[in-house]
């Protein structure tokens, strides 16, 4: 663990020597918190979260105690770093705002433990003397085990879709009527948008349901308002889907 | 003609993929299969697909009931009229009208 955070201190120092050190700092610490090229951040990551089903809340301490250590760790201090981050997303949306700032390591714990990463950055705030905007909890996103089989084309189709993990699927949690909650998944997260992909649009009436039930529980997540299908082609995207 | 032996086995798997019951089968892992089956289907040799679409109402008279249902509207569920008339730009609106107006009256199943 302390090697991963060592590793994306140095990524944190290499963007304060660029140009514009301010856009690379948070697009390469968010670029990490999905996966895509920094193995540090994920890997850190996937440490805090074993279990096959969990919701990454209940790894708030745990990972609490990693952004301190990690901004303890740090040349720059804390409040810099959340002045530079406030200052790359100063025109975005206060749920962009919920997601983007915080320490280094912050970016990987507002997926995990979101109170633990905006209460530091709420008071950092108070004493640069900026305002104070409303932020967002990150969505509970559970991950559930993907049976589709490995290495199959559908597996593969789907494990590359933006903030995806290999063998598992990010789920919402749905309340029924009853006040019973089952699971709903997609392929991967990205920002506000939950992503979907789909290897072929089916209009059968069990396919549907899934629609219904994708599109009903994103009004429950505050800091998750859109849904993304994504199809490999326009042929197979027809106007009625 | 194997065309009809061969559209009685993907009958056979997109009935257990659509009446499944939820707390045996999960649904959302019943519709990715569902997606990979459909886009199997669309890299099905254009000839052999039109013999493959024309055998589901026929072979759909040995089911009853839902599985009947089902199998009788595997060509609409999967797009496969329009996956034929691709490079047929006139049948392909002619199909979207009809399918817009099937969605209109509810369902859209035939």
């Amino acid at each position: 663990m302390r090697g991963n955070l060592d590793a994306v201190k140095a990524h944190c120092d290499t963007a304060r020597d660029t140009a514009n050190p301010v856009a690379e700092f948070v697009g390469g610490v968010g670029e990490g918190l999905y996966g895509v090229a920094k193995e540090t951040v994920a890997g850190a990551y996937f440490a805090l979260t074993t279990n096959p089903v969990t919701t990454v809340r209940n790894v708030v301490r745990g990972v609490a105690g990693t952004i301190d250590a990690a901004i303890a760790a740090e040349e720059t201090p804390a409040r810099i770093q959340v002045s530079r981050a406030a200052g790359a997303v100063a025109n975005a949306s206060p749920r962009e705002l919920g997601w983007a700032t915080g320490s280094v390591a912050g970016n990987v714990a507002l997926g995990a433990a979101p109170g633990a990463a905006l209460g530091k950055v709420a008071t950092l705030r108070r004493l640069r003397g900026t305002t104070s905007l409303t932020t967002y909890d990150s969505p509970q996103i559970g991950w559930v085990k993907e049976n589709l089989g490995p290495e199959t084309p559908a597996t593969r189709y789907n494990d590359s879709a933006p903030g995806a993990r290999p063998g598992q699927a990010p789920t919402l949690m749905r309340t029924m009527p009853d006040g019973s909650k089952r699971p709903v998944k997609f392929d991967g997260v990205q920002g506000e948008y939950v992503i979907d992909r789909k290897m072929k649009v089916v209009d059968a009436p069990r396919a549907r349901a899934q629609l219904l039930r994708q599109s009903e529980v994103l009004p429950n997540m505050a800091s998750l308002e859109h849904g993304r299908f994504l199809t490999p082609s326009r042929v197979s995207k027809p106007s009625s889907f | 003609m194997i065309a009809t032996q061969i559209a009685r086995i993907i009958a056979d798997f997109m009935i257990f993929l659509e009446l499944t019951d939820d707390e045996m089968l999960d649904p959302d892992e019943a519709v990715e299969m569902m997606e990979l089956l459909g886009s199997r289907l669309d890299e099905i040799d254009k000839g052999f697909l039109r013999q493959l679409v024309d055998a589901f109402p026929v072979i759909s008279l040995e089911y009853s009931g839902k599985s009947q249902e089902v199998v009788r509207n595997i060509p609409y569920s999967f797009y496969l009229e329009e996956a034929l008339a691709a490079n047929d730009p006139v049948k392909l609106a002619e199909l979207e009208a009809l399918r817009d107006a099937k969605g209109l009256n509810g369902g859209g199943e035939v």
